[in-house]
């Protein structure tokens, strides 16, 4: 995870160095957001096909319906705004490393793929919030991105518990 | 082509102010509690605010989504449940039964809630 947070810091000052600006301009950051948003509701939906447990059915129904209503939210606003999302070398990784991990997941079945998904939700969703709060909200211009960037972070954190709880129940 | 006479307007004055004196008399013997209010809890931050409440039986209690998640304000017991509620989504019930009733949200089981009714 680590190396993937290095990866991902990587992509976006290399882009902030070719813009001549600080850090990830918004309009990539909503294209980094709303893949990562993307990558949570096809993990989902992975899980509500292939697992049985009512606790990570549960969890998989709010990933969907959680991160659907924030990237919802980031559409409308960059509508508003009438802005479109820029994708970067981030957003790509960010994909690329998503497809490698349904495969992995995808060849598992029962509680081992229960345990995995439940692992991989608490990392991604620490992986994300670390980047959302250390470099994505310092780095938002927009006030009213900003602010979305902080209801999304909210709600992701709250994830990131209800992960942890779902890896210890697992257990 | 008038076929009657309105009262004259200061007549007219001296009525309402008539009524009104009454109806404000009526309104202060009604004993308290007897006429239902609506209590307002917002669901904001992924916490319901204020978590617990205490109501009359016959008053309704709205929720109002703040946040951008969706949430619900479902009762332990059945006895209601919101559905799905967007963001600014509102959605009321009466409380039609004392008791103390526990709610959650379905999507985020850790946000509780509690209507006490009397």
């Amino acid at each position: 995870m680590a190396g993937l947070a290095a990866l991902a810091f990587a992509g976006l000052s290399a882009s902030a160095c070719a813009a001549g600006d600080e850090g990830p301009s918004d309009l990539e950051i909503a294209h980094i957001a709303y893949t990562a948003g993307n990558i949570d509701i096809r993990y989902a939906h992975l899980a509500l096909a292939l697992s049985d447990n009512p606790e990570v059915r549960t969890f998989a129904n709010t990933m969907i319906s959680d991160h659907t209503a924030v990237n919802d939210a980031a559409l409308a606003l960059l509508k508003k705004l009438n802005a479109q999302p820029q994708d970067n070398a981030t957003s790509q990784t960010l994909s690329k490393q998503a497809a490698d991990k349904r495969d992995e997941l995808a060849a598992l079945r029962g509680a081992a793929f229960d345990r995995a998904y439940a692992d991989n939700e608490l990392a991604y969703h620490q992986f994300v919030n670390k980047t959302v709060e250390e470099a994505f909200i310092p780095a938002a211009d927009n006030a009213e991105f900003k602010a979305l960037l902080g209801q999304a972070l909210a709600t992701f954190k709250v994830h990131e518990h209800h992960a942890d709880k779902m890896v210890k129940a697992l257990r | 082509m008038t076929m009657f006479k309105f009262p004259s307007l200061r007549a007219g004055k001296i009525a309402a102010a008539y009524l009104a004196a009454i109806l404000l008399g009526a309104a202060l013997l009604i004993p308290k509690g007897a006429v239902a209010e609506t209590h307002v809890v917002s669901i904001e931050g992924f916490q319901f605010v204020p978590a617990e409440i205490s109501v009359s039986v016959g008053d309704t209690v709205t929720w109002i989504n703040r946040d951008v998640a969706p949430h619900t304000a479902t009762a332990g017991d059945g006895s209601f449940d919101s559905g799905s509620l967007g963001q600014d989504d509102e959605w009321s019930v009466v409380i039609e039964t004392a008791g103390e009733f526990d709610y959650i949200c379905l999507f985020h089981p850790q946000m509780q809630g509690v209507i006490t009714a009397e």
